[in-house]
């Protein structure tokens, strides 16, 4: 008897090593991502806080460089960007500014920052939920004029979930959005956000590049335009969006721009 | 013993066919009510997820007692009817009486996470039901067909104790282990679908989400063969380990020299049960690795770079724990036979092997930092500690800590012995089998060698490494030949342990694509190293002379603890194992088709799995405590007699 409870004890006490030292590694939780319900038109406020689901999410990662309400670690604060927009660029409404600077983000920089902000917004979140995120940058200090409709919703997640179109390198390099950041003569791409890709295959192997577009922040580039690349700067969804064969073709593609 | 088990199995008997009943009705109900006013139900107080999680991994345990303990009866009767020793027969039977009570206790649980999934989550298996409709009608059969066959088995035994009638029992017992691997497969087709909807390359879903494949593509998804595989041979290990259990618990409270005698052998026949199922279960998990990368990157860099990389952390902990324990449980055996301090100067030096493949095999390949911090060190590696997690330096760790764990066994096996035998006095059958094994082994060290000139001609160097290990096999054997077999048999497995090296090192100057291939070559360069020396040294330590006895029941009570060690760190691994299989779902009941929408939808944190791992492991183990002290309640005579073959002392040679 008292060794069947010594045993029991041994048992009880492994385990709970076991599970000690389980609970005193890093903890990491896996977010599900913010769910879009809507149904029917959306417009105001409810919009805003589906903009506002949007603008907190990892893939969107506005906060990566942002701050609302205090300075970013390397972009403006947006704390009352919905007053200002309407006044930054002559001729732009709050929402056309505020569209423009999702979409097309160095077209208008403002003083005292550079422009590294992704151009691939479009692509990765899709027409539904930049249209949400103007509702909700709108909402800070403006007037919320955008309104969405289920159906736009619906089209926005489909073009979502049917990933990038393209089967040639060019296509898929266009298509995913890198001529935005990156320089590539190949493919006359000209982006002054992300590192300069002519030569890229001449100082990274292929599965450097690989790791680069899967885990863009694992190893961190030292030429960007700017300086050395930021974590959080390059979206981290190219595993989700490109299929294996477009992600191959697209590192072999890369791999072979040797030429300076 | 049957005599006074059989009441209690009838009644188990019947609880087992009310439990089938309350499976199939719930099946039935479910089914037909389709998808239901709502996708799902919450359970109190722990919630959904937390219930079908305690459910199915006590479940899974306890299928997989029900499948790896048959495993370990079957091969140890073939033994004891190959050998004429009586006492495996009689272990055999010792543990599938125990078998027969899990077997209800496994049925509970089965018929309770039935009940929990079609109740708690409808629509999940409303989708998951239409797209297996068939296999869910078959399943309830094959468990009333193993079920059968296990009564079969057990109550035949004494009838057939015959020459000839042992066979048919042998049959039987062989029977009982393919249906039931068959039902595993039918189980794991389903758990795998929810992971890899995909068979060949093709999507099984169109845009609308509707199912467009067969049931066999269903069936035969990405990650289907590895699972089954992975679970086979995983299973004999946890067989191994939980008879080291029990073994360890009586030996414990054994009251006399001859029970603690049996039970020492019992726990090392069951240890070495669970090393052999333990030493390919690395390379089964690379396979699975490789097919969830093939299937889809993200989820691969999920399970590897996201937020699961922690995971495989605690993971290497575990493991090492095994390895460890393995080799310390050999090294304490080893003082029980005469003969075996010869071999203790070794021991620092295994040891010093396996902590340095530990520490690699721990080494995290990026720790989780801060923005701040990631900018600061460049990125998410380590400058130095980096390169030791990656997959080169771990690979090379495992396949290093397999050779070192099978010196300890083969210095355990030595121990007792004088001088080996000559190679050439077993005649020309020895020489005939050690050529084929020598064939086999050439064609699996070749294949790689093919495959890399036919993938890359202008890259001779890794064939050209190939090639030089193929003549160091042929060496090996030409050696052993000449009657210097320890000479051949350091040759084999040097030059195992040198490819490993090598492709460890070579593998951070090549891509990922190539580099994933040399975890292959390192493998069946293992593999080929532990089949031609374990044939060799068979031969060697063949009539060889004892130079002393094995003290059967003199094992200290602390190789009792490495055994009670040894099975909870299986079980407690196989929790976490399940924790990752469906955490790389992340937020998908069945990936990137149907979608969790439940307040359950994210994935938990690693301590909170832990918690609740902890909670399965301390069930299964209560109940399976449970299970053997019914098993000692059934016992009517006392072991010495039922082992007449199990004196105190025997020789080296047994």
């Amino acid at each position: 008897m008292t060794n069947s409870l010594k045993v029991a004890g041994f048992i009880v006490l492994t385990v709970i090593l076991f599970a000690g030292f389980a609970s005193f590694i890093p903890q990491l939780e896996s977010p599900a991502p913010e769910a879009l319900e809507i149904t029917g038109e959306l417009a105001g406020g409810e919009l805003a806080a589906v903009g506002e689901q949007v603008f907190n999410s990892a893939g969107a990662g506005c906060l990566a460089c942002h701050g609302l309400g205090k300075v970013g670690l390397r972009a403006p604060d947006l704390a009352g960007i919905g007053g200002a927009a309407g006044e930054r660029v002559a001729g732009s409404s709050a929402e056309e500014y505020l569209r423009e600077s999702l979409v097309d983000p160095c077209a208008f920089v403002l003083s005292g920052y550079d422009c590294i902000m992704p151009q691939t917004l479009e692509q990765t979140l899709g027409i539904a939920k930049i249209t949400a995120l103007i509702a909700f940058l709108q909402s800070q200090g403006g007037e919320i004029t955008v309104t969405l409709s289920a159906e736009v919703l619906e089209a926005g997640e489909a073009e979502a979930r049917a990933g990038i179109a393209g089967t040639t390198p060019d296509d898929i390099f266009a298509n995913a959005g890198c001529v935005a950041c990156h320089t590539l003569s190949a493919v006359g791409a000209t982006g002054q956000v992300g590192p300069d890709l002519n030569a890229v295959g001449g100082r990274l192997s292929a599965d450097e590049i690989r790791q680069s577009i899967l885990q863009p922040d694992e190893v961190l580039a030292e030429n960007c335009p700017t300086g050395p690349c930021l974590p959080g700067l390059m979206p981290k969804v190219f595993g989700d969006q490109l299929s294996a064969a477009q992600l191959e073709l697209l590192v072999a593609f890369l791999s072979s721009q040797v030429a300076p | 013993m049957r005599a006074s088990l059989s009441p209690s199995l009838r009644s188990f008997a019947l609880a087992f066919s009310l439990l089938l009943l309350l499976l199939t009705i719930t099946y039935s109900t479910a089914y037909a009510q389709g998808e239901g006013p709502s996708p799902y139900r919450e359970f109190p107080v722990i919630g959904s997820r937390v219930a079908v999680w305690i459910a199915a991994q006590v479940h899974l345990m306890f299928a997989a007692f029900m499948l790896g303990v048959p495993m370990f009866a079957l091969v140890v009767e073939f033994v004891g009817y190959r050998t004429g020793q009586k006492r495996y027969d009689e272990l055999a039977r010792e543990f599938t009486k125990l078998v027969l009570v899990a077997a209800s206790i496994t049925a509970a649980f089965g018929a309770l996470l039935t009940f929990l999934l079609f109740t708690l989550y409808p629509a999940y298996m409303a989708v998951l039901t239409g797209v297996f409709q068939p296999t869910f009608a078959i399943y309830p059969l094959f468990i009333l067909f193993e079920v059968s066959l296990l009564y079969l088995y057990w109550y035949t035994w004494d009838r057939l104790d015959t020459a000839k009638g042992k066979r048919w029992h042998l049959l039987i017992g062989l029977a009982l282990n393919i249906t039931g691997t068959l039902m595993m497969f039918i189980a794991n087709a389903w758990l795998t679908f929810s992971i890899t909807p995909e068979s060949g390359g093709e999507a099984l879903f169109d845009a609308a989400g509707s199912y467009t494949g067969t049931i066999w593509q269903a069936m035969n998804n990405a990650t289907w063969w590895p699972i089954n595989i992975h679970r086979v041979i995983a299973n004999v290990a946890f067989g191994g380990a939980i008879v080291g259990l029990y073994a360890a618990i009586r030996f414990l409270n054994a009251s006399s020299e001859e029970e603690r005698a049996h039970y020492d052998w019992m726990g090392y026949v069951g240890s070495f049960i669970a090393v052999i199922g333990l030493i390919p279960l690395p390379f089964a998990g690379y396979w699975l690795g490789r097919e969830i990368y093939g299937f889809s990157q993200q989820m691969g860099v999920t399970m590897m770079g996201g937020f699961l990389s922690w995971l495989w952390i605690l993971q290497a902990m575990l493991i090492a724990v095994l390895f460890l324990s393995i080799n310390y449980y050999l090294w304490i055996g080893m003082g029980r036979i005469e003969g075996g301090e010869r071999y203790s100067r070794h021991i620092k030096w295994l040891l010093l092997v396996l902590t340095l493949g530990v520490l690699v095999w721990a080494t995290p390949h990026n720790p989780v930092v801060t923005a701040e911090e990631q900018t600061r060190i460049g990125g998410a590696f380590h400058p130095l500690l980096g390169v030791l997690g990656v997959m080169s330096a771990k690979n090379t760790a495992v396949n290093l800590m397999i050779l070192t764990t099978f010196l300890s066994f083969l210095f355990y096996r030595r121990a007792g012995k004088g001088n080996p035998v000559q190679f050439r006095e077993h005649g020309n059958s020895a020489v005939a089998v050690l050529v084929i094994v020598l064939i086999i082994s050439i064609v699996l060290a070749l294949s790689p060698a093919s495959y890399i000139l036919r993938r890359d001609g202008s890259n001779l160097l890794p064939a050209v490494i190939q090639m030089l290990h193929v003549l160091a096999l042929i060496g090996g054997v030409g050696l052993t030949l000449a009657d210097r077999g320890k000479a051949g048999q350091w040759i084999i497995l040097g030059a195992a342990a040198s490819l490993v090296i090598f492709f460890g090192i070579y593998g951070y100057f090549v891509e990922a694509t190539v580099r994933i291939g040399f975890s292959v070559y390192q493998v069946l360069a293992v593999l080929t190293a532990l089949i031609m020396s374990t044939t060799i040294d068979v031969y060697l330590f063949q009539g060889a002379p004892n130079i002393g006895t094995i003290k059967w029941g003199s094992m200290p009570a602390r190789a009792q603890y490495v055994l009670i060690l040894l099975a909870v760190t299986f079980t407690w691994l196989m929790g976490l194992m399940g924790y990752a299989r469906n955490a790389i779902r992340q937020h998908w009941h069945i990936y990137e088709v149907l979608q969790d929408m439940s307040v359950d939808a994210f994935s938990p944190t690693l301590g909170f799995a832990a918690r609740v791992i902890s909670v399965c492991v301390l069930v299964f183990l209560g109940l399976i405590g449970f299970i053997f002290w019914l098993g000692h309640l059934g016992e009517k005579k006392p072991v010495a007699s039922a082992a007449p073959l199990t004196p105190r002392t025997l020789p080296a040679s047994d």
